[in-house]
């Protein structure tokens, strides 16, 4: 697009440079905090208050660590955030799939019907939900479980969009015919034949559905009320001390323990994470 | 791709398919109905989850319930006691500045950042788009601790940076400026690389011939991007104004794990979310015991508010765009 010049031609140095220095200050500005996140939590609490303030890693991190898994059990959190996502995410991709490729591949009476539904739930905002969702809950039991966060939201309008667009566009409609010509209901055209050319969007949607799952906050802090149950968000927030004075660099090191998953898959599947959220904008 | 309907060819197959020896109307009942059976799950938690909630927050908001006795109809009295109370203005007014205060800062930097990540290719790209998307990955609470840490007055490496360099140091927590400035500078951060890889999405479909036309026609770069590459991504640049609005008026993660569910000392960090998470779930920071319909009301006020936002916000675009 608006590209560096190639070589040999005019303004290259110059656009090098201005691109190089803007970058850097995008990597600074955006990974300073993590980089501190990381420093504080290997040092001690006379090192956080020293002045000038040490940037260097010290070396207290085992101690950090005992110390703020005597506040709060991170680990426990952490394997219940992975159950509610897994979960979650399978269940997700599962119906998610299911309700865009028939959308996609399928005629029926009222198909346009259906989907300006799917595009209501877009437009409400979570907050005007959140009293009577709670009570829906609690009318069906499922308070202090897990399930308020593993099904409500599997048929997610992005998950049918996504699964939706993509399914128009990699799945010729020859061959979903040519199933439904030999006798295949649409199920059996779903599973044997869909899904399997689905799957890339399937670890697209799994990524990003993970990401949020695994970071969600508002709702896991609302539900749940034991603490050996917290997912990691909320069992990371009990730590939090907004007086001002307290152990931070312990609570940096459980901050910095429960960053790592995420920022691993970051790392890992970064193509599906930016496929996702773009996909999703340029679609909406 | 256009979809044909079975024709009748495809009717007289079905007719010697083994599906089922019961003939054809039944399974062609099967044919018509899987359909309907396959979007069921949609439908099912659409209606459960979405449109019951809806129509029932709208009811509890007319009346006053505290969980556990029954609902007692109390008519406008929510409404009421909302508008009157001045802790609901002041929550109303610091959800307005975080909101004005980050959408505009945020899609600009985000929009910078796009631009710039577009021109980086290969290695560099992938690790400057790694180092951008960190913030995103990363847990609202976590990101909250470490600017809780970051901004303590006494302790934090701000204010250590700013005594150093001959200022004072700043109350962030503990003001209301200092409060809503640190919100603000979070859910900056910790958005703009989504927003910044919508945008480079956006970028991309741009067409070439266009800047291509522009270039040959003598055009600096800036022209180029305020009259060929801007008007090209109206929609996105509409749909990201109005998703970072609807979020950044419902901040409640931020303040509430920097200062707590009261919004801190004298309520400065409040948020309209918070005010309606403290009505209703939270009971002891704001009133006496939990009150379902009042926190209904005041999730319907955010609602017409945001919708209100969002129309005007839509048609100002409408306005400006006709003047291409």
């Amino acid at each position: 697009m608006l590209a560096i010049p190639a070589k040999g031609q005019p303004g290259r140095a110059a656009a090098l440079s201005a691109v190089s220095i803007l970058s850097l200050a995008i990597v600074g500005l955006c990974a300073f905090p993590l980089y501190w996140l990381f420093i504080l939590a290997t040092q001690t609490t006379r090192q956080f208050f020293s002045s000038p303030p040490a940037l260097l890693p010290g070396a207290n991190l085992p101690a950090n660590w005992d110390s703020v898994l005597q506040q709060t059990d991170i680990l426990q959190a952490g394997l219940n955030s992975l159950v509610v996502t897994v979960a979650h995410v399978g269940l997700s991709i599962l119906l998610s799939s299911m309700v865009g490729f028939t959308f996609a591949h399928y005629r029926f009476r009222y198909r346009n019907i259906a989907f300006a539904l799917v595009l209501v739930t877009l437009i409400v905002p979570t907050g005007v939900l959140l009293v009577p969702q709670f009570q829906i809950y609690q009318q069906l039991g499922w308070a202090g479980t897990y399930w308020p966060l593993i099904i409500p939201g599997a048929a997610s309008a992005f998950g049918v969009f996504w699964f939706r667009q993509y399914a128009e566009m990699t799945i010729p409609y020859e061959i979903v015919e040519a199933s439904k010509i030999d006798g295949c209901g649409l199920f059996r055209t779903y599973w044997a034949l869909g899904l399997p050319m689905l799957k890339p969007a399937c670890a697209a949607f799994g990524v990003f559905t993970a990401i949020w799952t695994w970071n969600d906050y508002l709702w896991p802090l609302i539900i749940i009320n034991d603490p050996a149950r917290f997912t990691l968000p909320v069992a990371l927030a009990q730590l939090s001390n907004p007086q001002g004075f307290t152990d931070y660099p312990s609570i940096m090191a459980g901050t910095a323990l429960s960053v790592l998953p995420m920022l691993a898959v970051l790392v890992f599947a970064r193509r599906h994470i930016t496929a996702s959220i773009a996909g999703g904008a340029l679609k909406g | 791709m256009t979809l044909t309907a079975p024709s009748s060819q495809g009717r007289t197959r079905q007719q010697s398919s083994p599906v089922g020896s019961t003939g054809t109307s039944i399974s062609r009942w099967i044919e018509k109905a899987s359909p309907y059976a396959a979007i069921s799950p949609f439908l099912i938690l659409f209606v459960l989850f979405n449109a019951y909630p809806l129509v029932y927050g709208a009811w509890l908001a007319f009346h006053s319930w505290d969980g556990i006795s029954d609902p007692e109809f109390v008519g406008p009295q929510n409404f009421q006691r909302m508008f009157e109370d001045p802790t609901f203005w002041q929550a109303t007014a610091t959800t307005f500045i975080i909101f004005v205060g980050s959408v505009v800062p945020l899609l600009v930097l985000a929009l910078l950042a796009a631009f710039i990540v577009s021109a980086l290719r290969g290695v560099a790209r992938a690790v400057v788009e790694t180092f951008l998307m960190s913030p995103v990955v990363i847990s609202i609470v976590a990101g909250a601790l470490i600017f809780q840490a970051l901004f303590n007055e006494t302790y934090g490496l701000v204010n250590a940076a700013l005594e150093a360099a001959g200022f004072e140091a700043v109350p962030w927590l503990s003001t209301p400026a200092g409060i809503k400035t640190v919100v603000i500078l979070l859910v900056i951060w910790k958005n703009i690389g989504y927003f910044a890889v919508i945008f480079m999405a956006g970028l991309a479909t741009v067409p070439k011939e266009l800047i291509e036309a522009a270039r040959l026609d003598g055009a600096s770069s800036l022209t180029i991007v305020t009259n060929v590459v801007l008007p090209s991504m109206r929609p996105i640049l509409i749909f990201c104004g109005l998703t970072a609005s609807v979020g950044t008026f419902q901040t409640f993660a931020e303040p509430q794990v920097m200062v707590g569910s009261g919004g801190g000392a004298g309520s400065e960090g409040l948020t309209l979310m918070l005010y309606q998470f403290a009505s209703s779930f939270q009971p002891g920071t704001l009133a006496g015991s939990p009150e379902f319909g009042y926190a209904s009301a005041v999730g319907w006020v955010v609602f017409l508010i945001l919708a209100v936002t969002s129309i005007l916000g839509w048609l100002l675009t409408r306005r400006f765009g006709q003047k291409d």
